[in-house]
């Protein structure tokens, strides 16, 4: 079991978000802060919306405008019963819709004429702000969120455990003859009864093949994955890789791990497994502040020259409103980023190498630390083989 | 006329060289893209190309297995690094010296970006040309929004056989979800909701309490099966045999209404509407209703609320999403 991190605030958690989004707003000259993410949206304001599809979501979407100096974001939204409670009346709005241009329009005069910040807009709002001199929400988000306070630690810390849960539930069923997507259903349904607020991503139950040119095509001569969930019937010897995520109190959890479908893990899965696990121990030995992205990468990489994570994601990323965000390490941006990345208290990062033994499958699972004044805390329980006591 | 065809050719009517597009209904539209389903919106970023002149569509992905029938010399691989995105996407003939670019989404980074993808290229907006589009009616969603319809309907049905008092809205939820993957679908339009139905909330976000007996709750299911969506809601009260509430007064003044030729606008005095393909297919209120599409529409008054998703016709509209 992971260890509570504090007695959990949400208000405190909303109210010194803000504070860091007012010192991230003054340090970069920054006047209005505006967000039509709703991943940002809900860092800035704590206000919720129906979790949707893409563009169903994107019309739903709630709207933060952040002047420097304010106590409270004007928050515009359909969903007033997403809004904490302690948000003042008047900074609380009818939804704008800035799908359209009249919508657009009318949110780009409430934006006044200093210096904005805007994160992402669809096109009707980029139009209406015409030939603004815009910055980019990320110089006031990235310094603010990536680091977490121990109340946006224990919502990340609670998230995983519900997810952990959940796949208590699944274990058991992935068994020959079952189709993978009742895995997901059960997985769905249990989070929801577990406490889930909401869903954030198709829960991947992926079946691995033995080698990539038995696979799907891939662009990078790696393993492929994730792909969605294929209503196919479970076999006896299947490697499945599985990812999920939820999201608590606007918090995303995120939970690897690699089950074997109908008969015990074999020597060389077991073999896989200890070289996975150690893969993240090497790494944990320099989770610690100052060291950086690049130290871990070092003490991650195997021969010299083997990175055992899929090129096209990364050895470990950080988890907060989005699943994946700040920090990155080992990603395909280079050594001179990593090299860049200094580890702070209050990051987080999920452990997702990879090891893949081509023709004999592989191991992926997830780990997920936060860095301590002088180490790490674990937010995530230890990966274990096949789902180790779930079965 | 195929879609990918009515695309270009609309493309070539507004003079769009080059479409890079974010949104993933509309790679959808264009390529029967299946990749991961994420909630919520997500930053703009050029995760699916079309391009005119090579009548080319190229997608963000590390695989064909989620666009069957795309070569996949037309995919282009994950990255973290902008150079490396700047770089494929200027390789891909006909971007770099684009004139003309529709974008469905931009943000200050992704400016930069597409500057150096088309530094020439005026950007326009997509929305209306995608908009275009869905009005052409489509054999493919004449028969993919009733598919997905089956799915809604059972996870409302499995909703409603758990409305009893004492039930959370998340357990419900949780039994919507469950039904949709025994169809085969893990993804919906949105997440099930039953909420009650009260003054000054949206009902789609409904509190913690359990529900109690006798109250009125609206239920809704929606999802997305195979690229298509379907979704509906009804009233009823909790109960351990929970009751049906009759239709809003305007539901079948509103029914009535959609016909072919109908503008969206008069509609939208009665109720909302909007078309159901893709995802949400944004109408605006001149449009006029043609046969063949789908159309969502919600009414409710003080005491109840339906919404179902019908297909036009020349005469009166059939409610796909009935039991």
């Amino acid at each position: 079991m992971t260890e509570p991190i504090c007695a959990l605030d949400l208000e405190r958690m909303r109210r010194d978000r803000l504070s860091k989004l007012q010192d991230a707003m003054e340090a970069g000259g920054i006047d209005t802060l505006l967000l039509c993410g709703q991943q940002n949206v809900a860092y800035a304001s704590g206000a919720r919306t129906p979790a949707a599809d893409h563009v169903r979501a994107s019309w739903w979407r709630a709207v933060v405008l952040l002047e420097r100096g304010s106590e409270w974001p004007h928050v515009f939204t359909d969903f007033p019963e997403g809004v904490p409670a302690e948000l003042p009346d008047e900074f609380l709005h009818r939804a704008v819709e800035i799908e359209t241009p009249a919508g657009a329009e009318e949110l780009a005069r409430r934006a006044g004429a200093n210096r904005l910040a805007l994160d992402d807009a669809p096109f009707p709002l980029w139009a209406a702000l015409g030939s603004r001199d815009l910055a980019d929400a990320s110089a006031v988000l990235g310094p603010a969120k990536i680091t977490k306070t121990p109340d946006e630690l224990e919502c990340i810390r609670r998230a995983q455990s519900i997810n952990e849960r959940a796949m208590r539930t699944v274990r058991p069923l992935a068994v020959p003859g079952r189709p993978a997507t009742d895995l997901s259903g059960a997985f769905l349904r249990a989070v929801a009864e577990i406490g889930a607020t909401a869903n954030t991503v198709d829960p991947v139950f992926q079946v691995m093949p033995r080698s990539v040119a038995a696979g799907p095509f891939s662009v990078s001569d790696e393993p492929v994955f994730p792909i969605p969930t294929a209503r196919r019937e479970l076999q006896t010897g299947d490697v499945m890789w599985i990812d999920t995520g939820i999201n608590l109190h606007g918090y995303a959890s995120d939970f690897g791990a690699t089950w074997i479908v109908g008969r015990e893990p074999d020597a060389a899965e077991r073999d896989q497994f200890a070289r996975w696990q150690a893969t993240v121990d090497r790494a944990l030995q320099h989770v610690q502040p100052g060291a950086t992205a690049n130290d871990l990468v070092e003490a991650a990489r195997v021969d010299d020259d083997h990175r055992p994570w899929l090129s096209y994601f990364y050895l470990a990323h950080g988890i907060g409103t989005d699943s994946a965000e700040m920090p990155f390490v080992g990603t395909d941006l280079g050594d001179a980023f990593d090299a860049a990345l200094i580890l702070q208290p209050g990051m987080v990062l999920v452990f997702e190498p990879v090891v893949w033994d081509d023709g004999h499958a592989g191991h992926r699972s997830e780990e997920i630390v936060a860095v301590t004044d002088d180490g790490y805390v674990w937010l995530s329980e230890r990966a274990e083989l096949d789902g180790g006591d779930l079965r | 006329m195929s879609r990918i065809d009515a695309c270009l050719d609309l493309m070539g009517r507004n003079g769009i060289d080059v479409m890079l597009l974010g949104r993933e209904a509309n790679a959808r539209t264009v390529v029967d893209a299946s990749r991961l389903w994420l909630a919520g919106t997500r930053v703009f970023s050029p995760a699916c190309v079309v391009v005119r002149r090579s009548r080319a569509v190229h997608l963000l992905a590390n695989t064909d297995a989620v666009a069957p029938g795309l070569p996949v010399d037309r995919l282009y691989g994950l990255t973290w690094n902008p150079e490396t995105l700047i770089a494929a996407l200027r390789a891909i003939d006909g971007v770099s010296n684009a004139r003309r670019v529709a974008v469905d989404g931009m943000s200050p980074m992704a400016r930069g970006i597409v500057a150096q993808i088309a530094p020439e290229a005026e950007l326009v907006d997509a929305g209306a040309l995608f908009a275009a589009l869905w009005a052409i009616p489509d054999p493919e969603k004449t028969t993919g929004v009733p598919r997905a319809a089956v799915v809604a309907r059972a996870g409302l049905e499995a909703m409603i056989s758990r409305l009893h008092p004492g039930a959370t809205a998340r357990q419900l939820r949780g039994l919507c979800a469950e039904a949709f993957a025994s169809h085969g679908v893990t993804t919906p339009a949105f997440e099930a909701v039953a909420a009650a139905l009260g003054p000054g909330a949206s009902t789609w976000l409904p509190p913690e309490r359990p529900l109690e007996e006798d109250e009125r709750v609206v239920l809704r299911s929606g999802a997305l099966c195979e690229g298509w969506e379907a979704s509906l809601a009804r009233t009823y009260t909790v109960a351990r045999r929970p009751v049906p509430q009759p239709d809003p007064s305007a539901w079948s003044e509103m029914l009535a209404a959609c016909t072919a030729g109908t503008a969206v606008g008069d509609l939208r005095a009665r109720g909302i509407v909007y078309g159901a393909g893709r995802g949400i297919e944004a109408w605006s209120d001149d449009f006029a209703l043609v046969p063949g599409l789908m159309a969502a529409i919600e009414c409710r008054d003080g005491d109840t609320l339906r919404q179902d998703v019908v297909r036009i016709t020349e005469r009166e509209p059939v409610i796909v999403t009935a039991a």
